[in-house]
């Protein structure tokens, strides 16, 4: 899997709390695209909508077998080619095959995140196949040595200025830093790579098994160049990314195009399901569906994660979210970024290796609010807090600190009983004398330390409001409070 | 095949299920009648069409999406011709036309329209007895050279201003995309309100083509700094052509 840097991700997003030009990037993304999504729930999509799309996401997730037989042979009858890939390796093998058996020399991509995911690019360069990223945003990205940083915005880490430089050094054109300039120097650039491609690899939207279909979404039109113009087109699909019906197609599309950019439909929805047909004068010659796994079949498996995959990757939970306004995409280092890959990478790659990540949000819930099918983000997270606290043997999860565990357990026990609770709470006021200062404890020891290096702790009130009621409530009742 | 079972068996197992689920009701999620209530909302009268057609206008606007309204095809041809001899190519060499092999779109009559003007018009379809791969080799050609790509549309979605075309012989999916302008012609019956109209009316044909696109307006990019620039790697223009009458 892709993976951004040698950093965890506490370095990498303390790095970026210090990027005022990051923070000016995000900041016109959350205000756009946050915003807008924002009012478009407000003002056009009903809350019932996005609870019988969210409705309609389970139904398909718990029926998921039936609906993927029902995809696979849909496209089959159209001379498609299905192959269903339970691990990366497995994925990579067969588009490799593919290439192989079709003399591929250059591979022409759709944005698609599932490709990162499951390392597709570097098999294909290994094996001298050129492979060329042809969204816009993604072609500066790769032409930089980069990764995405956004969903469906990968470069907006980066400045006009920059990527002027970018294209006159690998381009040989002029330097500008007009976008309009810019883009048509791509266009170009990339017109020649789109019509000289022996191979195009895409994403999947969402695919719709009731008519056999792919379906993609894109406003440059080079996702159906990449999937029209070349003789073999290869679709990558995590095996979640499936409506049953086309009247539930025609609800999620719409909470996606929205929620991704608030716009009401893309400049392009292609939906493709196989290789030119008889008569037909243009098309792929070959079709293939990879339906793929990777470890989505054990978050389909744990009732605690099973929502997470009615995500239909739009990308809204970024352009809202406090903590990755802060800190960019890059922080999260993989594939997935924002609230939305704080609760994937973890599952993907390892609760323990992502222990950062899983305590990184703020469990603030604009995540939940802005997500058109109600992903519970927040909740996803505290699971996997919980994890990390105490273990999990079917996620494979080691305690991260025992201490930590020990401290809350008996914290835990203190708060339900009366008479301990109340000897803590004499006892702190003792205790913490020396270290007020200002009002606050600012400097805590041991392991609050790690608390109070980067906020202030109140400390034990004079008189608790359990003790001021105790008081105040008994003058109260013998009406000796009637000043 | 082995392969698929194993994997979806897997599933079954994870969700807990020694069985298929009731295929019938997971593929019958609307509720009864929804289809024929869309249906019949769609099947609306000249005066409601037209009302569409004004809010077609007002949802082209922010997508640079020029609509053009014509009492006929004849009009429309005039104005399309018009259109063509004005209209530069983007990457040099000689004004071709591509269009889709369609009856309203020969009713324009172009090649008679512009046969005294150096502008070429060709239809994307097999000459009889053509080997479909040599065809599809000279259309494509043909397709990069051309400066602009005719095509009609199966319906058109008022409120978001998409059209949608379905392939099929003599309707190839390179017209719509290679050329660096995209002029559409739909007639007044086929405007619908919204994607769910139009989304019905593909649901009541069954099958679909292999391939199917819905198109709304020219391509567009905000990847550098969010600004909006058009012409990315389609069409960089787009006119709709609505024949009123």
């Amino acid at each position: 899997m892709q993976q951004n840097s040698d950093k965890t991700y506490s370095e990498l997003s303390r790095d970026a709390i210090g990027d005022e030009d990051l923070h000016a990037a995000i900041r016109m993304v959350q205000n756009g695209m946050g915003k807008g999504a924002q009012a478009m729930w407000r003002d056009e999509i009903t809350p019932e909508h996005r609870r019988l799309a969210k409705e309609a996401r389970l139904r398909t997730l718990n029926n998921l077998d039936a609906v993927l037989a029902t995809l696979a042979e849909k496209i089959r009858a159209r001379g498609g080619h299905v192959y269903f890939a339970a691990t990366a390796e497995d994925a990579r093998n067969y588009c490799l095959e593919v290439a192989r058996k079709n003399n591929v020399r250059l591979a022409v991509k759709g944005k698609s995140m599932t490709s990162a995911e499951i390392g597709m690019d570097p098999l294909l360069e290994e094996n001298g196949v050129e492979v060329v990223e042809t969204d816009l945003g993604e072609y500066i990205i790769q032409l930089a040595g980069e990764a995405p940083s956004h969903i469906i915005a990968p470069c907006i880490h980066m400045n006009r200025k920059r990527i002027g430089k970018l294209f006159q050094e690998k381009l040989g054109i002029p330097y500008s830093e007009d976008p309009p300039t810019l883009t048509r120097a791509a266009r170009k650039a990339l017109r020649e790579k789109l019509l000289g491609a022996d191979m195009g690899i895409s994403g999947c939207n969402i695919a719709c098994a009731e008519t056999g279909h792919v379906c993609l979404v894109s406003n440059e039109g080079n996702i159906r160049m990449c999937t029209t113009m070349p003789k073999v087109h290869v679709a990558l699909m995590g095996m979640e990314r499936v409506t049953a019906t086309l009247a539930e197609h025609d609800m999620l599309l719409r909470l996606l195009t929205r929620g991704a950019s608030a716009q009401k439909v893309s400049t392009y929805v292609s939906f493709m399901g196989g290789p030119r047909q008889p008569g037909e004068t243009d098309g792929p010659e070959e079709f293939h569906l990879v339906i793929i796994d990777n470890g989505r079949m054990k978050m389909l498996a744990d009732p605690r994660f099973r929502e997470v995959l009615s995500c239909i990757r739009c990308g809204g939970c970024l352009n809202i979210c406090p903590v990755y306004g802060r800190i960019g995409g890059h922080a999260y280092n993989g594939t997935y970024c924002g609230p939305i890959g704080a609760v994937l990478m973890p599952l993907l790659e390892g609760v323990n290796k992502h222990a950062d990540l899983c305590r990184g949000e703020s469990l603030c819930g604009a995540c939940k609010d802005i997500c058109p099918v109600h992903n519970d983000l927040p909740r996803m997270l505290s699971e996997l807090r919980y994890m990390l606290a105490y273990g999990d043997e079917k996620w494979g999860v080691e305690p991260v600190d025992g201490a930590e565990a020990c401290a809350f357990k008996a914290w835990g026990a203190a708060m339900s009983s009366r008479t301990a609770y109340d000897l803590l709470v004499k006892a702190g006021r003792i205790v913490q004398v020396p270290f007020v200062k200002n009002g606050v404890l600012g400097k805590g020891v041991g392991p609050l330390a790690k608390w109070t290096a980067s906020r202030d702790f109140p400390p034990i009130a004079k008189k608790t409001f359990a003790e001021r009621w105790k008081t105040d409530h008994a003058k109260r009742l013998n009406g000796a409070d009637n000043e | 095949m082995n392969n698929e079972q194993q994997f979806l068996d897997r599933i079954r197992k994870v969700l807990g299920r020694d069985q298929a689920p009731d295929e019938a009701t997971l593929f019958s999620s609307r509720p009864e009648g929804e289809l024929e209530e869309l249906l019949k909302r769609a099947d609306r009268d000249r005066a409601g069409r037209l009302e569409l057609l004004e809010e077609l206008r007002q949802s082209a606007v922010p997508l640079n999406l020029n609509v053009h309204t014509a009492e006929n095809l004849e009009e429309a041809g005039r104005r399309i011709a018009n259109l063509a001899l004005v209209s530069e190519t983007e990457w040099g060499g000689d004004k071709h036309i591509l269009m889709h092999d369609d009856p309203v779109l020969h009713g324009l009559k172009l090649p008679e329209l512009l046969a005294g003007d150096p502008v070429a018009v060709d239809v994307a379809a097999f000459e009889p007895g053509e080997d479909e791969l040599a065809g599809k080799q000279r259309l494509r050609g043909i397709a990069e050279r051309a400066y602009i790509g005719l095509t009609g549309a199966d319906w058109c979605a008022a409120d978001c201003a998409a059209i949608a075309l379905l392939t099929g012989p003599g309707h190839g999916r390179a017209v719509s995309l290679v050329p660096s302008i995209l002029i559409s012609v739909v007639t007044l019956d086929r405007m619908v309100a919204d994607l769910s109209e139009g989304y019905a009316q593909l649901e009541a044909r069954g099958e679909l083509p292999a391939s199917v696109s819905f198109i709304s307006g020219p391509s567009k990019t905000a990847d550098i700094e969010g600004q909006l620039v058009h012409g990315a790697h389609g069409p960089r223009e787009m006119h709709l052509f609505v024949i009123t009458g």
